[in-house]
């Protein structure tokens, strides 16, 4: 095994590396420290932060306090987990459905889809229509009316048709039909692919809250972030104000504290989900398969 | 293939796990219930029975801030509770998302199913406005209701009839159980709750009285310039504002001292004016030019929302600025040391000694549009007419204001109430404000009177906050475009349309003109500006309105 | 029809698989699309929209007649064209840097962090922003000047182009980095021994193998081209600098406080999306004359 010299390109790109890297991490830590620092003092403070000003845990437990944080973590797991499935399976399907070349219909099929990126009809056509299908209140509608991102799909569709078609053709010689392809030959060579997508869907489901508000009723069916936007905004200072009388004002001290926290608690779970996918994002297997 | 085993082990897995997800979903559907230690359980059986008790359903805000933390729906509110035993009438609370409610309001009425009542701002945010809301069957006219089914409330309003006005429509309507601020009762303490404040601790120090007239303000802003630093050595900001688009912002609420001159719309002797096209303004915009060019304003307000300006009062660099008596002063005072010294409130500005001052920004309007109106899917009018007229009545009144007695609030020997300790001195640490929300509904979101006594408890914590309110409330107020005005829907697009052009430009150009990018040698073209932009015709528009509301008065009070 | 026939007897799992992609679509985009119609109408949430009146073409002219409409027109496409001139190749850029870092471990750290600003949300990384960019703020302070930023409007779309690739670089960088790991070794190893330099092999192979990826991002980021959203500059502007600032969508926001016009909302957003069909089918036209192929 060659050992690679160090040139000078690895050191600029290094510093360069390292340099993205506190600009990236520095903003993301204010946040931590901002999250655990006194409400009084936040308040005041303007500029840097280097750590928590007065060490107080008085945000995440007002964060905390509302019981909700608990059913929200819950069903966003749950869309977490039952709708990225369904998205990848269906995106999937749908990927390499528009990949084959000698499909008659691929064309018309293709921009009907691609079309749907631009006209979005407005929520209130949606709710009707998600009413009208009997899932209002229930956990499929924050699954089901998006279920397939088209953004998504163009991409997984450009990585299956980067794919040898060799491969398939010498499948199909050994008499495997569409389904085997897909799920034996063409899924295990996407997976850096697949990875991606799955991060994307994946956080979506996490951010997810205007969906929620549009269809679920039901309080113990809000996803976390719908219950993390109503503390935040329920101790925000423009909500009060805008209720149209003046209230006594300390919760307005804590909520920018609360802003902090709730940030730290919708997003550090989330946040392990990349290094999870990390290695999957390695080499295509292709070598052996090729019959040139 | 030796894939082949893998795929499919995970397809499977993939497979069970849905089906296990779904089977959770379909499952799931309890609801959580949430009861503090101190809320006493109540049945909702009462003493006797003879069939089902009567059950409405309501659609209402969640009062964010103060009950939010405590509860997640109304029913867990102790005054609720004991008000489902004393009228034995059922009812089922809907709140939409907190922050949200505009979205889900829309999504309610698009559906075409209604709760039986719902809570909204039905005098301003709803499209084509009440009178339309009737017409097109939506929520009930309550003319003959309230007079058949509602005693507690037909006296008010016979009692009160320029309140009665301003709920009526120009179709002559009634459209919702009003929610009343305490405004009507004209208790002094009350009638003006923001305004501007300074450092008065400065000010001593400087040997300054508190200033009255514009002239005044600037000596005093000039001294605190010179002053330069506070205790800490920080440099000092004579005055902090809010940005020019906001209602609360001090540099456009001063313009009210050239004798009630706005920023927006506002009325002089009966007749609307619309401000920025009046003469005056021009001198306004160069007091602030001036103002700002010598720095005694904060250089970047116009870009700031309240967090930055919050953060210039709190960290003790503001000289002056302009804020409400409890989410502003309260916080400021306690946030400088819970030293009430240091913060008092001044009278609102003149351009000349002596004259009375004009504030545009006060909102002490007894109603303002918000209330609980009965929808066309309402079954059972009479229960629900007579469940919201209760709160009207004294029982009801102490209950939504006070919550129960014994336990949230006591009488005195002369018979007026006070909060208890469980109260004032919650033993979590909660604030007052989120302590009484646990029993009482904290000032707004329902269909009652709000106490004026209790929002001056609410509000007033140090004697300072007395003062300023005495202070304020020593300006005239009627100077203020009124805010139940209804415009007709034709009248209201069109209005739309010209005011959207006329705001943008407006607020693009004032602003210049202060941070002196645009220079004053051109400002006739500001006017004329505006002028083409048709404002002549929203000032028609906004006059026909007007006129309309007084007629209204007058014939309520013959 | 023969056709048809013949291509199912063919390819019927394919149609198979795309039956419940097709439903999908139809019902939670079709149907509902259906309402775009409301842009003619006055609509009226209570007749519904078979009711609502029809205006005809009535929003569209309030759209164009207004007084700022060239200024939003031309403010939208000038910022969003500018943003995909300096945004668009930066996480290619990143990705190919990630990619030749020879640690394993260093390189998997920096993919991680780089990633992180995307998961701040907008309303706190503007406040940092001010934060950072005020009068007396850390960046004034190491070039010791006094620039006001935020009031001024040529500052508004360098800090709101740069602001973006801060926080979208890292997590924009990903969808290239699958796609370079997807690049067969061997391709590079042939280049060694032909004696390929590290930038000729970027050049040769990396760009070229991501030349698919690239260019079904940049049709797709050029078809979205008229919906520069709202909410990051309504955190940044001011009326101050309006002039470069205000967009068709903060525009038709702040419009929309003062009616619930949803109707003139779907004026504009038909608009809208006629002129990103536009520069779609522009885009995909121009990438296949190009040779690097289409999105149909």
């Amino acid at each position: 095994m060659k050992k690679k010299k160090v040139q000078c390109f690895d050191i600029i790109n290094t510093i360069l590396m390292t340099g993205l890297m506190l600009m990236a991490l520095y903003p993301f830590l204010y946040v931590v420290f901002a999250s655990f620092s006194d409400p009084w003092k936040l308040v005041k403070h303007k500029g840097f932060l280097v750590g928590p000003l007065g060490f107080s845990l008085a945000g995440y437990k007002a964060v905390f306090r509302n019981r909700s944080i608990f059913t929200g973590y819950t069903t966003t797991l749950i869309n977490l987990f039952a709708g990225t499935a369904i998205n990848i399976v269906l995106t999937l399907l749908a990927a390499y459905g528009l990949s084959r070349k000698s499909f008659l219909l691929k064309k018309p099929i293709t921009v009907l889809v691609v079309f749907t990126m631009f006209f979005s009809s407005g929520i209130i056509p949606r709710f009707l229509t998600v009413r009208s299908l009997g899932l209002y209140d229930s956990r499929l509608a924050m699954i089901l009316p998006t279920a397939i991102n088209v953004f998504n799909l163009v991409i997984m569709r450009t990585a299956i048709e980067g794919l040898p078609g060799s491969l398939e053709e010498a499948a199909m010689i050994e008499g495997a039909n569409d389904f085997d392809i897909l799920f034996k030959i063409v899924v295990p060579l996407i997976k850096s692919t697949i990875a991606v997508l799955v991060l994307y869907y994946g956080v979506a489901h996490w951010n997810q809250w205007y969906q929620s508000l549009m269809y679920i009723q039901s309080r113990d069916k809000y996803p976390l972030q719908l219950v993390l936007r109503e503390i935040l905004i329920g101790n925000s200072f423009e909500s009060m104000a805008a209720g149209g009388a003046d209230s006594s004002g300390e919760s307005v001290v804590i909520g920018e504290v609360i802003k902090y926290a709730t940030i730290i608690v919708s997003t550090v779970p989330i946040l392990l989900i990349y290094p999870l996918l990390q290695k999957h994002f390695v080499k295509g297997v292709m070598v052996g398969a090729v019959k040139e | 293939m030796e894939n082949r085993n893998k795929y499919r082990n995970r397809l499977v897995c993939a497979v069970m796990l849905s089906a296990f997800l779904a089977g959770t979903m379909a499952g799931c559907g309890n609801s959580t219930e949430t009861a503090t230690a101190e809320q006493t359980a109540q049945s909702s059986k009462s003493a006797e029975q003879d069939g089902p008790r009567p059950s409405l359903t309501y659609w209402t805000n969640m009062d964010s801030s103060r009950i939010a933390p405590m509860t997640d729906n109304y029913k867990n509110i102790l005054c609720y509770q004991e008000m489902a035993e004393r009228t034995g009438i059922d009812v089922t609370f809907i709140h939409p998302p907190i922050g949200q409610e505009a979205d889900a309001f829309s999504l309610v009425l698009a559906s075409g199913e209604y709760p039986d009542m719902i809570y909204y701002d039905w005098g301003n945010k709803v499209a084509g406005g009440p009178d339309k809301a009737i017409q097109d069957g939506i929520i009930l006219d309550l003319t003959d209701l309230i007079n058949q089914y509602c005693p507690n409330l037909k006296q008010f309003l016979d009692e009160n009839p320029a309140v009665k006005a301003t709920m009526t429509t120009d179709s002559g309507y009634i459209y919702c159980f009003p929610n009343l601020y305490p405004y009507y009762t004209e208790n002094p303490k009350i009638m003006c709750i923001r305004g501007n404040q300074l450092r008065k601790d400065w000010l001593e120090e400087l040997g300054l009285a508190e200033p009255e007239t514009i002239d005044e303000w600037y000596q005093v802003l000039t001294a605190f310039k010179n002053k330069g630093t506070n205790e800490n050595g920080e440099t000092i900001v004579p005055m902090v504002s809010r940005k020019l688009s906001t209602r609360s912002s001090i540099v456009r609420t001063f313009a009210n001292a050239w004798d009630g001159l706005d920023y927006d719309f506002y009325v002089k002797d009966g007749v609307v004016k619309f401000g920025p096209v009046e003469e005056d303004f021009k001198e306004y915009l160069q007091t602030m030019a001036r103002w700002y060019d010598e720095g005694l304003i904060a250089p970047e307000f116009a870009t700031y929302g309240d967090k930055e300006h919050d953060a210039l009062v709190t960290g003790g660099v503001a000289g002056s600025w302009h804020s409400g008596l409890g989410a502003g002063m309260g916080v400021y005072i306690a946030a400088l040391g819970n030293d009430d010294s240091k913060v008092a409130g001044v009278k609102f500005p003149v351009v000349n000694k002596g004259d009375t001052p004009s504030f545009n920004n006060a909102s002490n309007f007894p109603f303002i549009g918000i209330g609980v109106a009965l929808t066309s899917s309402c079954k059972d009018v009479e229960t629900a007419c007579r469940w919201l007229d209760y709160h009207y009545s004294e029982e009801g009144d102490m209950l939504l204001n006070w919550g129960v007695e014994g336990v949230s609030y006591e009488l005195d020997e002369s018979g007026k109430p006070y909060f208890t300790d469980v109260v004032l001195n919650d033993p979590d640490g909660l604030s007052v404000d989120v302590a009484i929300g646990k029993y009482a509904m904290v000032a707004q979101m329902e269909a009652y009177k709000q106490s004026d006594e209790v929002y001056a408890v609410r509000m007033w914590k140090w004697p300072a906050q007395q003062e300023a309110s005495a202070k304020w409330d020593a300006a005239v107020f009627s100077d203020r475009y009124p805010l139940t005005v209804s415009m007709t829907p034709e009248e209201g697009t069109e209005f739309a349309a010209i005011m959207s052009d006329v705001e943008t430009y407006r607020d693009e150009y004032a602003i210049r003109y202060i941070l002196g990018t645009e220079s004053f040698e051109q400002y006739d073209k500001f006017a004329e500006t505006i002028k083409s932009m048709k404002i002549d015709r929203a000032i028609e528009i906004k006059q026909a309105a007007y006129d309309r509301l007084q007629e209204r008065i007058a014939e309520a009070s013959r | 029809m023969q056709g048809i026939k013949r291509d199912f007897k063919k390819n019927k799992y394919v149609y198979l698989m795309l039956l419940p992609v097709v439903a999908y679509f139809m019902i939670f985009h079709y149907v509902p699309m259906f309402s775009a119609q409301i842009a003619f109408r006055d609509y009226n949430i209570t007749k519904g929209i078979g009711e609502s009146p029809w205006v005809g073409l009535k929003h569209f002219k309030t759209y164009f007649n207004s007084y700022y409409f060239s200024r939003l027109i031309r403010n939208t496409i000038v910022l969003s064209a500018e943003n995909i001139l300096f945004g668009f190749p930066a996480p290619i850029i990143l990705a190919i840097l990630i990619n030749e870092i020879n640690h394993s471990g260093f390189k998997r750290i920096v993919q991680t962090v780089t990633y992180l600003p995307h998961f701040i949300s907008i309303v706190i990384a503007c406040a940092l922003l001010r934060n950072f960019f005020a009068v007396d703020g850390l960046v004034n302070q190491l070039f010791g000047t006094k620039i006001n930023f935020f009031m001024n409007s040529n500052m508004f779309r360098p800090l709101y182009i740069g602001s973006g690739i801060w926080q979208e670089v890292g997590w924009g960088s990903i969808v290239y980095l699958a796609a370079i790991t997807s690049i067969d070794s061997q391709l590079y190893e042939a280049a060694a021994i032909d004696g390929a330099g590290r930038f000729r092999k970027i050049w040769s192979i990396t760009l070229p193998c991501l030349a698919a990826t690239i260019t079904v991002m940049f049709i797709m980021r050029v078809g979205r081209m008229m919906t520069v959203g709202a909410d990051k500059v309504l955190l940044m502007y001011s009326e101050s600098i309006y002039e470069k600032a205000d967009i068709i969508s903060t525009f038709v926001y702040r419009k929309g406080l003062l009616e619930q016009n949803y109707s003139y909302s779907a004026a504009v957003d038909l608009v809208n999306s006629a002129v990103n069909c536009v520069l779609l089918v522009g885009a995909n036209k121009l990438c296949k004359k190009v040779g690097s192929g289409g999105l149909w």
